[in-house]
């Protein structure tokens, strides 16, 4: 820098002129947000973007990274830009791009259709994709802000369900220029831990700016790139965010979400009564099928010694029987006598001798007699 | 001495199941399934416990 000959006038280099104003630029405008209608989009080997930011009267350059995008953008679309302004050395002025996002109804809803047919034809909405979500998780990695209704909404009925749930939960703003960075973030950084089982994203409704968040391609991707299945529940008053067709699961709001993920405890409890007479039932079941095998038992026994007395019965009847036809004195009656002498029963006439007594017994009583003869 | 790990919700469904399924099969003498009824009916008062003082706890994340 130098000044010029008889007058106070700074005469700089480009170079230093480039670096001066820069410097200047810094401190009076770090970072500008500007709101326009794009213009002269054009895309640089897929990673950088250019476009211009008009209104009726002005029109500035842009430049950035294609990750700034909140998706596919076209020409005509209302955005809202954080960006520092740089004077490049070489190229001009342009305002460096930190965000871009759609603003208006119609941009938002443009840009949503944008992202949601790359997307589409990415595969990225299958329903091949989706995960089954836990029921009755253990640990739930909550991303929602910690002053929303939301998160009161999603603690309180969960408390009111079950019971025994660890919440790990990441705060973050879920509308405005920190919303893409803080939720992409916190699902990343929930991913890196091991005992979050289903990672819940959501906040309640809001309108199509307030929501735009959801429908950008960094939290779409994240969300479908988390390797923890997702339910994302954003409120149920427009039509459903992106985010929410690239998770595991939806629900309508932040209630929602906390009933889809446990079971209500009032009824589990009346359940467990039920178990508790099914229990009891199931044992008097298997008492009754004892019982009735003990008495089918008594009853073969019965059968058994009933069959064994009539055995006995018949057995001892033809005994008798025979019994009684060997009794002599059935003979006896019948007019035969027995003979019997000293020498006992006599069985033949050489037994006898004349003059020998004898003794004979008849069926009513007996008569002494002697041997005349022997023939 | 170390505590007996407190076990979760779904642990102690597992077991019910268990002995549940187990109860339903015709072929078990009775001492088994007496031995199965009571359990039972520990394994449910422990749940009804559970959900009658489970607390959730909530962790802040820092950013």
């Amino acid at each position: 820098m130098c000044y010029s000959e008889g007058m106070d006038e700074m005469v700089f280099t480009p170079t230093e002129f480039v670096g001066v104003l820069n410097q200047t630029l810094d401190y009076a405008y770090p970072v500008v947000s500007l709101q326009g209608e794009l213009a002269n989009v054009r895309v640089s080997r897929s990673k950088w973007v250019y476009f211009d930011i008009k209104d009726d009267t002005a029109s500035v350059k842009c430049f950035g990274t294609v990750y700034v995008l909140p998706g596919p953008v076209e020409e005509g679309m209302m955005v809202r830009i954080s960006a520092s302004p740089r004077l490049h050395p070489l190229y001009n002025f342009s305002l460096n791009l930190q965000s871009v996002r759609a603003v208006g109804e119609g941009s938002l809803k443009r840009a949503a259709d944008l992202l949601a047919e790359k997307l589409m034809k990415e595969g990225l909405f299958e329903e091949s994709r989706k995960r089954p979500v836990p029921y009755a998780p253990q640990t739930i990695g909550l991303i929602t802000s910690k002053e929303s209704a939301a998160y009161h909404d999603f603690v309180k009925i969960l408390n009111e369900r079950w019971g025994g749930v660890r919440i790990i939960h990441h705060d973050v703003q879920v509308q405005g220029e920190q919303a893409v960075t803080d939720i992409v973030q916190a699902i990343e950084r929930l991913n890196q831990l091991s005992d979050p089982e289903v990672l819940v994203i959501t906040r309640g409704g809001g309108s199509a700016d307030d929501l735009s968040a959801f429908n950008t391609e960094q939290i779409v991707r994240a969300v479908a790139a988390s390797r923890i299945p997702t339910l994302v529940a954003i409120g149920h008053e427009v039509d459903m965010s992106l985010a929410e067709m690239a998770a595991d699961l939806r629900a309508s709001t932040p209630s929602n979400a906390a009933q889809m993920l446990t079971p209500d405890k009032m009824q589990t409890l009346a359940q467990l009564k039920i178990q508790r007479s099914t229990l009891a039932d199931m044992v008097v079941a298997h008492v009754q099928t004892s019982q009735a095998a003990i008495a089918e038992a008594g009853k073969t026994m019965r059968h058994l010694l009933d069959q064994a007395y009539t055995i006995a019965d018949q057995t001892f009847m033809s005994q008798r029987t025979l019994l009684e036809a060997l009794n002599p004195e059935a003979a006896l009656k019948r007019g035969y006598s027995v003979i019997r002498s000293d020498k006992g029963v006599i069985r033949s006439v050489s037994q006898l001798t004349p003059g020998d007594p004898i003794s004979i017994t008849l069926h009513d009583g007996s008569a002494k007699a002697t041997i005349n003869e022997v023939q | 001495m170390a505590t007996k790990k407190q076990k979760s919700y779904k642990e102690l469904q597992d077991e019910l199941d268990a002995v549940l399924a187990e109860l339903r099969s015709s072929e078990l003498d009775i001492d088994k399934a007496l031995d199965l009824y009571k359990q039972g009916q520990k394994l449910i008062s422990e749940l009804e416990d559970y959900l009658s003082h489970a607390k959730n706890e909530i962790e802040q994340l820092k950013s």
